[in-house]
């Protein structure tokens, strides 16, 4: 779960190139082709199918569901007992999925707004999978489009995905402004979730500590994943030009050889400053480049799932 | 200043041009779309904010140069006021001064202020010019032929004052117009000095109100800002009678044009003394009612003035009124053989009322009368009685000289002689409508006085009454059926005879044949039908300033003694006139006029008193421009409405060439800015990001 982890983390388990997904529309299909693809290379790992294991049987209550009732255990008991599995405990699995402007830059066919829908589409499938209750979050300055949890919602969660509009969505409108809709989350997500932020973070590493802190103090498991450009990580630019800030507008006159190394010192120390707040805040975070397959994501996110049904 | 091509204007927007060009040209680079310049923003010595102003004096200069240009395509026009403008010109001009003489001119300085106006149109005037003053009010008087004599004119000036009048620009304009269009002069032209109150000028007057083509209107407004005006609008008598005299109580109505709340003492003067006063607050822009402690009435008429404290304009400070007794109508009532009930509704009817008062005799059973019966009677209502040859003789000879005649009919009335003088038709027999529905009345002649009163909607319904029997009558020709029954039968036919007047009702006035005694419209419908055919007219209180009365309206002039020689009539401001006795007595001022006969200058006189209008109080002020456009040819209108003043085409472009200097100063501007851009942008040590 670094940054450094887009390199195999898992062997057999590099899936479809993000160029290669982009040319499939159906979002559905680019879940279900990674997911079932990665978890076919994980060669039944232990951390599959938790969600399905039996429990154990305890005895039948009035109101629970007849079609729960183990009717050999009647047979040979004459008593009815419920199976419990535990599917039965499962947790809500919340996507919040940042949609501001900034979102909407790609160097190459894949924009992190696409990328970001991958993996809101793959860990949603993933978790629906694990029988979880999946749920999705688009916010830029400001909430915009909430799918609550439910075992019920994977198409829904798909869907809004799939509606999901490239620069559809406003910008933050200026620092601190990550700490308002993540405040706007946290204030309506009632009971302990696993939330995986997928977000470019532009925003000071204190400020982004300090707004996802809100999301994790609620007892809720935070997993948060910084997606960047290639080019905005390494900075390839030559010729000078004005640079316009996707979220603001503003123009900037730049000359990029003169620059470009002071810059990848800022970002490398941004994304150092970020992993540092938020572990230290015991945070998953994990940087993302947008030229790199998927499975890094969903192997993050299956390892924190585990640890979470250790715990219980 | 005014501008003839005004839309040009909208090409300031081009000013916006040196500006973008100024901030764009010093930033050509491709544009390249970043997420955020969030960490590019922290190495500011590699970048430069492009939006920045370098060279203020270049653009201030740019900007003004694009200005001067649009202001000069707009054709800036210099405007000058009316009277300045006289004094320019180049060939004879037909000049028609109209100034405004109504009673608001008499607002504050106005009147002194349009007076130096109208004088300085004519030092304006040269030699072979001609004027001519109109002044107007509601009317127009040319008060100097067209001439050319400048003193004449200045002293037909100075000897007029402000009138009592209204604001009517139409009647002024077109008597302008037909002087203008009678003149041989190339260049005509009309002043309009006045305050251009909004109630002077109504749209419809425009229509056939057309200076001939080629004049042009200048108005000159001589209002002011303020607006402020306590006016009394109204003064209202109510007669009441207590402890056995007649009352009066005074109401008064006060109305506030100005923007603040104000208080005043308003006072109440009978025959020139101060009985008492009240003080009122009013709205800002709206009115206040107060009333008197009432006051008797003795033989004498009185004369009475409700007087606000005085302001700016001194007119509509004061409404008077005369108030005398209340007339006496007589009525002779005979009523037909019956129960206890018969005539109780009439007799009911008739002791209600103060305007007139109603002197009710009254006989039961019999309609047998006499010369002696009849003498000093104004009215006989024969209530379903039968009738003599005796009786309808002396009838005749009692309508003849003037007294009026109401004729119910009902079971006794058969006996009455058909083809008689005396009736409007011939009584017939019975007509019997069916039981439970009745007959309505269901045609009314609302033109004639005794149904005018129901003419409008809720003012009474007839068709409330049920007629279960009445009589058939066959109208005369020479009467007139003013009411019928649903069926067409007529149901109240009247007939003029001598002096006099005579009115037929087909059923009784008791309920008896209908229940019409029962209803609301019974009491006014009585009181009419007496009023009617006693000729009674009721006495105006006031009149309004430019209204032209008769005697009549002064109570039939009994009140003056007979003789020869007319009338001599005494204005409010002492002026003195003589008309025929049956001539028309002209209101032209506010105040009290008295009127004797010519020859008794010493007999008590009959007075009238007179009011301004109250219309006028209203100070609100039009648009001038309004009117130049209606009055003036669309081809005049552009000149007219800037109220330019110049006649020669020359003059005209001489006002118009503003233009060219605001082009030659746009083009020295621009050249300057050439040269001081190319000098600062000859070639410097310029940074690696820098534009």
């Amino acid at each position: 779960m670094h940054a450094e982890a887009a390199t195999p983390a898992l062997h057999g388990a590099r899936f479809l190139d993000p160029k290669v997904l982009a040319r499939i529309g159906d979002i559905e299909i680019i879940a279900r082709t990674v997911v079932e693809g990665f978890i076919g290379g994980l060669h039944h790992s232990p951390n599959v199918g938790l969600s399905v294991d039996f429990a154990e049987h305890r005895s039948y209550m009035p109101g629970d569901d007849i079609r729960r009732i183990d009717w050999r255990l009647f047979g040979r008991t004459d008593r009815f007992h419920v199976k419990e599995f535990e599917a039965d405990t499962n947790t809500d699995a919340i996507v919040l999925l940042d949609i501001s402007r900034s979102m909407d830059y790609g160097s190459g066919s894949v924009t992190k707004l696409d990328y970001g829908r991958y993996l809101a589409a793959c860990l949603a499938y993933l978790s629906r999978r694990q029988r979880d209750r999946v749920g999705l979050v688009t916010f830029d300055s400001e909430v915009r489009n909430v799918v609550p949890p439910s075992a019920k919602h994977l198409p829904a969660v798909l869907h809004a995905i799939e509606r999901i509009k490239a620069g559809g969505g406003g910008g933050w409108g200026g620092p601190g402004n990550l700490e308002r809709p993540l405040s706007s989350i946290a204030e309506n997500i009632r009971r302990r979730s696993i939330l995986i932020l997928i977000s470019d973070l532009y925003e000071e590493p204190e400020r982004v500590a300090v707004a996802v802190r809100k999301l994790h103090g609620r007892g809720s498991d935070l997993i948060v994943l910084h997606v960047l450009d290639n080019a905005e990580l390494q900075f390839p630019f030559e010729d000078a030009a004005s640079f316009r800030d996707l979220e603001s507008d503003e123009d900037l006159p730049v000359l990029p050889t003169e620059l470009a190394e002071r810059y990848r010192e800022l970002v490398g120390n941004h994304v150092a400053e970020l992993r540092r707040q938020l572990e230290d805040s015991r945070i998953d975070y994990a940087l993302f480049d947008t030229s790199q397959p998927l499975d890094h994501a969903l192997f993050e996110y299956l390892a924190r799932r585990q640890r979470l049904a250790r715990v219980r | 200043m005014s501008f003839l091509a005004p839309l040009f204007l909208a090409s300031l927007a081009a000013l916006a041009v040196p500006v973008i060009i100024h901030l764009v040209q010093r930033e050509r680079r491709e544009v390249v779309a970043f997420p955020s310049l969030m960490f590019l923003r922290r190495i500011p010595y590699r970048s430069e904010r492009r939006r920045r102003v370098r060279h203020w004096l270049l653009l201030a200069m740019r900007c003004m140069a694009v200005a001067l240009i649009a202001a000069a395509f707009a054709r800036p026009l210099l405007q000058r006021s009316g009277a300045a403008g006289l004094s320019e010109g180049g060939s004879a001009r037909e000049v028609v001064i109209l100034l405004d003489r109504s009673y608001s001119m008499g607002y504050g300085d106005r009147w002194a202020r349009a007076k130096a106006t109208a004088g300085k149109a004519l030092a304006g005037l040269r030699a072979g010019d001609r004027a001519s003053l109109v002044l107007f009010d509601d009317d127009a008087t040319a008060v100097t032929e067209p001439t050319e004599d400048v003193a004449l004119l200045r002293a037909a000036i100075d000897s007029v004052s402000p009138g009592s009048g209204i604001t009517r620009f139409a009647p002024a304009l077109r008597l302008a117009g037909r002087i203008l269009s009678e003149s041989r002069f190339p260049s005509r032209e009309v002043i309009l000095i006045s305050d251009f109150q909004r109630a002077g000028w109504r749209v419809t007057a425009a229509g056939d109100t057309k200076l001939p083509p080629g004049v042009t209107l200048t108005p000159v407004e001589i209002g002011d800002s303020t607006d402020a005006n306590v006016a009394v609008t109204a003064v209202e008598l109510h007669r009441s009678f207590g402890r056995g005299r007649e009352q009066i109580i005074v109401a008064a109505r006060l109305a506030n044009a100005g923007s603040f709340t104000v208080s005043r003492e308003v006072a109440l003067e009978l025959d020139g003394r101060k009985i008492g006063s009240r003080q009122v607050a009013i709205p800002a822009g709206g009115a206040a009612s107060i009333s008197f402690e009432p006051f008797p009435l003795g033989e004498a008429t009185i004369r009475g003035s409700v007087r606000a404290e005085a302001d700016a304009l001194l007119a509509d400070d004061a409404r008077h009124f005369v108030v005398s007794r209340g007339e006496n109508v007589s009525v002779l009532l005979l009523s037909g053989r019956g129960g206890s009930s018969r005539g109780v509704h009439i007799t009911s009817a008739l002791g209600i009322g103060s305007q007139p008062v109603f002197r009710l005799d009254r006989r039961r059973g019999s309609g047998t009368v006499t010369a002696a019966d009849l003498a000093a009677k104004g009215v006989v209502i024969m209530d379903d009685v039968a009738s003599s040859k005796a009786a309808e003789r002396a009838l005749e000879e009692f309508v003849q000289k003037g007294g009026g005649l109401i004729i119910a009919t009902g079971e006794g009335a058969g006996s009455w002689t058909n083809g008689s003088a005396l009736l409007p038709g011939s009584v017939g027999g019975v007509v019997d409508r069916p039981l439970g529905d009745g007959g309505i009345v269901s045609e009314l002649d609302h033109s004639h006085q005794v149904f005018k009163q129901f003419a409008t909607p809720r003012s009474g319904d007839f068709a409330t009454a049920r007629f279960l029997r009445y009589r058939k009558i066959e109208p005369a020709a020479d009467s007139r059926v003013i009411a019928r029954f649903d069926d067409g039968a007529p149901a109240l036919v009247e007939r003029s005879h001598g002096d006099g007047r005579i009115l037929l009702w087909s059923s009784t006035l008791d309920p008896y044949w209908n229940d019409l005694a029962l209803q609301p419209v019974y009491l006014p419908f009585v009181h009419e039908m007496v009023k009617y055919v006693s000729g009674y007219a009721e006495r105006a209180a006031a009149f309004p300033v430019g209204s032209v009365i008769q005697l009549d309206q002064l109570g039939g002039g009994s009140e003056l003694p007979q003789s020869d020689g007319g009338l001599a009539i005494v204005s409010p401001t002492g002026a003195r006139e003589r008309v025929a006795r049956d001539g028309a007595i002209r209101i032209r001022e506010p105040g009290f006029y008295e009127i004797r006969p010519a020859s008794r200058p010493l007999a008590t006189p009959l007075v009238a008193a007179g009011n301004v209008d109250p219309a006028e109080s209203d100070l609100t002020v039009m648009d001038a421009r309004e009117i130049v456009a209606a009055v003036t040819s669309d081809t005049q209108l552009l000149t007219s409405a800037t109220a330019t003043q110049d006649l020669t085409a020359a003059d005209r472009e001489k006002s118009q060439g503003l233009w060219r200097y605001l082009l030659l100063a746009a083009l020295f501007l621009l050249a300057i800015e050439s040269v001081l851009s190319n000098h600062l942008s000859r070639p410097r040590g310029v940074g690696v990001a820098r534009s």
